[in-house]
């Protein structure tokens, strides 16, 4: 734990977090107040809970464009549970169950089909999307939630809005798997080099399909709690490129779109660094139009930090090998 | 010449595909082969195909460029808003040279910086869209177009709609320069071994490039169309999506996203069978919703043809066009044992 302290630390990422946080209480003197730090972090906990999954499936080498259906799906289908009085198991039970299955099929194309993983989730991304559309004839479904569900998305906990407490226990949970578990040391083995994974005994398909049903499955959840904030479900409009923001999230996180390198706070730092920017451009009034270069030049910035930063590891280690050799010469 | 028409076939197999949709749809529905209608797909067809047409270069050359819907859009805004004070062929000019810079700035960013192609066009099409949006303040532009510009998109030559023949000639004219010209041959060695092709000296680097502002350009044409066609530019909804249909057509027509492999057309023939299947799902009463999934269906069972080994080996023995082959085969070898 230390040790991956000291590693975030000295990992770019972070210090770039900080160096925003630090300019955007600089540029607007509302920033730093506690309200509009919790909504940051909320506004950040839908698309974090999302990146957290695609980051998964990244790691294994695949990618995950189901995920913005998968939510809307999920939202819809639970929306029309309630309205249909159906019990509590079947509305939270029923979308997950979905979520799982489209995740599964995402596994089984990519892994017993043989579709680029690109392909294989631009399928289901099709077809999820329609499928949902079938599923309430294209209409948004109004739900009057209980107070109960509403507390999902509404309710405060501690004095943190509980979506965030969820975030922050998905990224806690997500890091135990990938750092401690054999399938996560899997993962990244299989991500790093397929190939090697396979020859050194992983079950390279097994440990893919149970990454896509991860990912799957956090969308479904994130499909749940956008539900519960908005009151309805909305199979044409929830989710919309949300894959993409996640990947933005993801790849601005520092995780290699190769696979194989990154971790699940660079997820997390990654989808906060995207609601600190939007929420400042807000709070100075830029407008939206601009703040969609600006979200398009940030990643391209994100990236190339990460690459420098990349470089220049490449370059110490060998400095320190080098110079250690040198050493036990002498 | 012969064997030649036989080795597009090959080549080709989707053609069949087309072939049999044409007919399947033709025997359910009786408007689907009245002449309006079947000009009214390839219509339809063109504009999107002008994308995948783009799309494929970069395919081939193992790329990918998600910017093109937003870069139809900004073509649209430019062509209609600059009209409104200057005359529309200098906004013809700038759209196009908008569309080619768009290209050549993905094309430097995934060479030159060695970004991935995903991340370099997921965040150009967030860049460009924002700027098509700045550009259009967000509000679609009306009436500035001369009505003699609907013809790009509504007028006929020698009976055909124009959009078509442009269409057409484009990908004829693809078709040539991928097949028969040096640069055309090195997009599909890059694709298809970028080692060896760095290796017999090819300039990997301007290949790529070329690849993406090709895309760009031909995005920028299909934003013209788009803009004679709807008589107005509009930057938020237009060419949402589009990036997602055309890597789909340049799959469906038997393109691998791998590189390398895929001919152009494959991306018409797959082109014109979304086109179709959305036309004719709409003249049989098919709700809309249905015809995702269906659409999605058949993308993952092309795709899932081509890349696995028995769809290889079930497409060769089709394609083989003799059907008992195997059989003589196997007699030969048996009376040679006798």
């Amino acid at each position: 734990m230390i040790a991956d302290a000291k590693r975030m630390l000295l990992n770019s990422n972070l210090v770039v977090l900080i160096v925003v946080l630090v300019a955007a209480g600089l540029v607007s003197p509302h920033f730093w107040t506690s309200e509009n730090l919790l909504n940051v972090v909320r506004a950040a906990s839908l698309i974090g809970i999302v990146a957290i999954g695609m980051n998964v499936v990244i790691l294994s080498g695949g990618i995950d464009l189901s995920v913005g259906s998968i939510v809307a799906l999920s939202g819809a289908v639970a929306a029309s549970a309630w309205v249909g009085n159906a019990s509590v198991l079947t509305f939270i039970g029923l979308p997950l169950l979905l979520a799982v299955l489209v995740g599964l099929s995402n596994g089984w194309l990519v892994t017993l089909a043989g579709l680029q993983p690109f392909v294989a989730t631009l399928v289901t991304m099709t077809i999820v999307r329609g499928a949902g559309l079938v599923f309430t004839k294209g209409q948004p479904v109004y739900a009057n939630y209980s107070e109960e569900f509403l507390y999902l998305s509404r309710g405060w906990m501690m004095g943190v809005p509980v979506p965030a407490l969820l975030f922050g226990a998905i990224a806690i949970i997500t890091w135990y798997l990938l750092k401690w578990r054999v399938i996560g040391r899997q993962i990244y083995a299989i991500g790093a080099n397929e190939t090697a994974a396979r020859l050194s005994g992983v079950p390279v398909n097994r440990v893919k399909v149970a990454a896509y049903i991860y990912s799957a499955l956090l969308a479904g959840v994130a499909g749940l709690v956008l539900t519960s904030r908005m009151g309805s479900g909305e199979p044409g409009q929830a989710g919309v490129f949300w894959e993409l923001d996640a990947i933005a999230a993801v790849v601005i996180g520092g995780t290699s779109l190769m696979g194989g390198k990154g971790s699940v706070w660079g997820a997390v730092i990654g989808a906060l660094m995207i609601s600190i920017v939007s929420n400042l451009f807000n709070l100075i009034g830029v407008e939206p139009e601009w703040q969609q270069v600006a979200k398009g030049s940030i990643i391209l910035i994100a990236v190339g930090m990460q690459m420098i930063s990349d470089e220049l590891a490449v370059f110490r280690s060998t400095f320190r090998t080098s110079s250690a050799v040198n050493g036990e010469k002498s | 010449m012969g064997t030649a028409v036989i080795n597009i076939f090959r080549r080709n197999p989707i053609i069949f595909v087309l072939m049999l949709l044409g007919l399947i749809f033709t025997w359910f529905s009786a408007g689907f082969i009245a002449p309006g209608n079947l000009l009214n797909i390839v219509r339809q067809a063109s504009i999107a195909g002008f994308v995948a047409l783009g799309m494929s270069f970069v395919i081939l050359a193992r790329g990918i460029d998600l910017s093109v819907g937003s870069t139809v859009a900004l073509s649209s805004v430019l062509l209609t808003g600059l009209s409104s004070t200057l005359p529309p062929i200098v906004g013809i000019h700038v759209a196009l040279l908008a569309g080619i810079a768009v290209g050549i700035c993905n094309g430097v960013l995934v060479t030159k910086f060695r970004f991935q192609p995903i991340i370099v066009t997921l965040s150009t099409m967030a860049i460009v869209r924002g700027l098509a949006m700045a550009y259009s303040h967000s509000r679609p532009i009306f009436g500035t177009l001369p009505s003699v510009y609907f013809e790009l998109s509504d007028g006929m030559i020698f009976g055909l709609p124009v959009p078509m023949v442009l269409f057409v000639g484009a990908s004829l004219l693809a078709g040539l320069v991928l097949n028969y010209t040096r640069t055309g041959r090195q997009i599909y060695q890059v694709g298809g071994n970028e080692e060896a092709a760095r290796l017999s000296g090819v300039n990997l680097d301007r290949i790529r490039i070329i690849t993406y502002a090709v895309s760009g350009f031909l995005a920028a044409f299909a934003g013209l169309i788009l803009a004679a066609r709807m008589q107005s530019g509009e930057a938020v909804r237009t060419g949402v999506g589009w990036e997602l249909d055309a890597i789909a057509a340049a799959a469906i027509g038997g393109m691998s996203l791998a590189g390398g492999a895929g001919t152009v057309l494959g991306t018409f023939c797959g082109a014109m069978i979304i086109a179709m299947m959305s036309n004719a799902f709409n003249l049989l009463g098919i709700n809309p919703y249905w015809q995702r999934i269906i659409i999605g269906v058949v993308l993952a069972l092309a795709v899932a043809t081509y890349s696995s080994e028995h769809g290889k080996a079930a497409l060769k023995r089709i394609m083989r066009l003799k059907p008992r082959t195997g059989n003589i085969a196997l007699l030969k070898t048996s009376s040679d044992v006798r």
